[in-house]
């Protein structure tokens, strides 16, 4: 093997470093948690890098990690509504609007869980690890 | 020399080999490279509308974005029978008696919900807009009480229907003063459909366009097909969960997206056409069609028509794959879907029934 030889070897490793880095490393970070698909019944939440995606009328999603505990107060349409984060879980604990169905949805915990304040325009998806579903149908 | 040349030829093998290596390489690197995927999101027609599209360029998907809003605020307005637009200028006219030209645009959505009304055995039916009004379910914020009975049987005396309406070509008169068009369980449908419409005509192969759950995607995401979370009734959680064909879409009706409760007990929006009522005996159904707009026509349709009939009314309506939940929780299937469903529950035991609304 000639110089040029193990420069090309050489090349093409570092190739194989930098195009695993480009295709699997990132923010992403997919070799964490496994697969989240549906969510079981049990209760709790063990992945440390849950999110949720609140979106409010007007502006583009935001998501807030769900693995720091804490309130979060945003503006809708008719006023605030305020969201609490608690044990890896997201739920709304005010609203502007009436019917107030979106306290009554209670926690959301696993990926795909969803409440929204419509009169508000503000809703609310957990999203999971390594997000398995492009939609919720109901 | 012939060590020389022995050295070329390894030195011309460990080159290939490299050549080779790096091809393979950059192949595989391109193929695990995560696709382009653009979402956006709006609220339009009283819902949260979410638009995802896999691999489109950054200024196709711009321009999407543009066209599909634009599309859900006209048709906010348009298909609402409680906004100033063309249905509301349709009901005035339909109220006054007289044979008139309807708008080319409404046209499609009044003669496409009337064939389904038909085929629903009159379970669909969008001719109960006085009733949806007299309930309360046409605001975003239902009333919180139901109406006076007499006020329900004044308006049921001669049930409105869709049949009702007598067409001349583009022309129609209404028969019958208690018909007002409400296309609440139709129109989110069509304009997904009118979504997914566009984006192929602008060249946008997969896609998954969602209003409020009510969902149709193209194509596939990327390596992999669109995949599908059907919501629990009555929890937040995920009941099933399902991967969508090339061209499907997903439509569920349920007593718990819109109600109130009343001296203990809920009144929900979906009103059984035939006593003025919302409908009893089911709590949801879920229906997966070619297009939204017939799917959420039959969803509707599946749970007024309840356990005892949902079969029958489904098969009329040429949906194949259709599940429906009853008042007890239990979980009915059609052959067709039952294989297709990755439940988080056991289908078997249906849905844990919580004490609390």
């Amino acid at each position: 093997m000639t110089a040029a030889d193990r420069w090309v070897v050489g090349a093409a490793l570092a190739l194989v470093a930098s195009l695993y880095v480009w295709s699997w490393g990132g923010p992403l970070g997919l070799d964490t948690g496994g697969s989240n698909a549906g969510g079981s019944d049990a209760g709790g939440s063990d992945a440390a890098s849950v999110v949720a995606e609140v979106v409010v009328a007007g502006r583009p999603g935001e998501t807030i990690d769900l693995g720091h505990d804490g309130e979060v107060e945003v503006q809708g349409r008719m006023g605030p509504s305020r969201l609490l984060v608690q044990d890896a879980r997201v739920r709304f604990t005010a609203s502007p609007c009436r019917g107030k169905q979106c306290i009554h949805s209670g926690w959301l915990a696993h990926e795909g869980d969803f409440a929204a304040c419509l009169p508000n325009g503000v809703a609310v998806e957990v999203l999971g690890p390594e997000r398995g579903l492009d939609a919720i149908n109901y | 020399m012939r060590a020389s040349r022995a050295e070329r030829i390894a030195g011309r093998q460990a080159q290939s080999a490299a050549v080779l290596l790096l091809g393979a390489l950059v192949l595989t690197g391109c193929g695990a490279r995560p696709t382009p995927v653009h979402e956006f999101q709006f609220f339009a027609m009283g819902t949260l509308v979410e638009v995802t599209l896999a691999n489109v360029e950054h200024t196709a998907a711009q321009e999407a974005r543009r066209a599909i809003e634009g599309l859900f605020r006209r048709a906010e307005d348009d298909w609402d029978p409680w906004r100033p637009g063309a249905l509301a200028r349709f009901n005035r006219r339909l109220a006054g008696g007289r044979p008139f030209a309807v708008d080319a645009d409404l046209l499609p959505l009044l003669q496409g919900s009337s064939e389904l009304s038909r085929r629903s055995h009159g379970l669909f039916d969008p001719a109960i807009g006085r009733l949806t009004e007299l309930w309360g379910f046409h605001r975003n914020e239902p009333r919180g009480r139901p109406p006076e009975p007499e006020a329900i049987a004044a308006l049921m005396r001669r049930p409105p229907a869709m049949s009702e309406l007598s067409w001349n070509g583009r022309e129609v008169q209404g028969t019958n003063p208690a018909v007002q068009i409400d296309l609440g369980a139709y129109a989110k449908g069509y304009a997904v459909d009118r979504a997914i419409a566009h984006l192929r005509g602008v060249g946008i192969a997969n896609a998954l366009v969602n209003a409020g759950g009510d969902l149709r995607a193209i194509g596939r995401r990327g390596e992999r097909p669109w995949r599908i979370g059907i919501r629990r009734p009555h929890s937040a959680g995920v009941l099933a969960t399902l991967e969508l064909g090339e061209d499907e879409s997903v439509l569920t009706s349920g007593d718990y997206e819109r109600f109130f409760m009343y001296d203990g007990k809920r009144y929900h929006h979906i009103l059984d056409p035939r006593t003025g009522y919302p409908a009893q005996g089911a709590m949801a159904a879920t229906v997966i069609s070619r297009g939204a707009a017939e799917g959420d026509a039959a969803a509707t349709a599946l749970v007024v028509a309840g356990p005892s009939e949902w079969q029958a009314v489904a098969h009329d309506m040429g949906i194949a794959q259709a599940m429906l939940i009853d008042g007890l929780g239990r979980i009915h299937l059609t052959e067709a879907l039952r294989p297709r469903l990755r439940f988080t529950i056991d289908p078997e035991r249906g849905i844990p029934m919580d004490p609390k609304p």
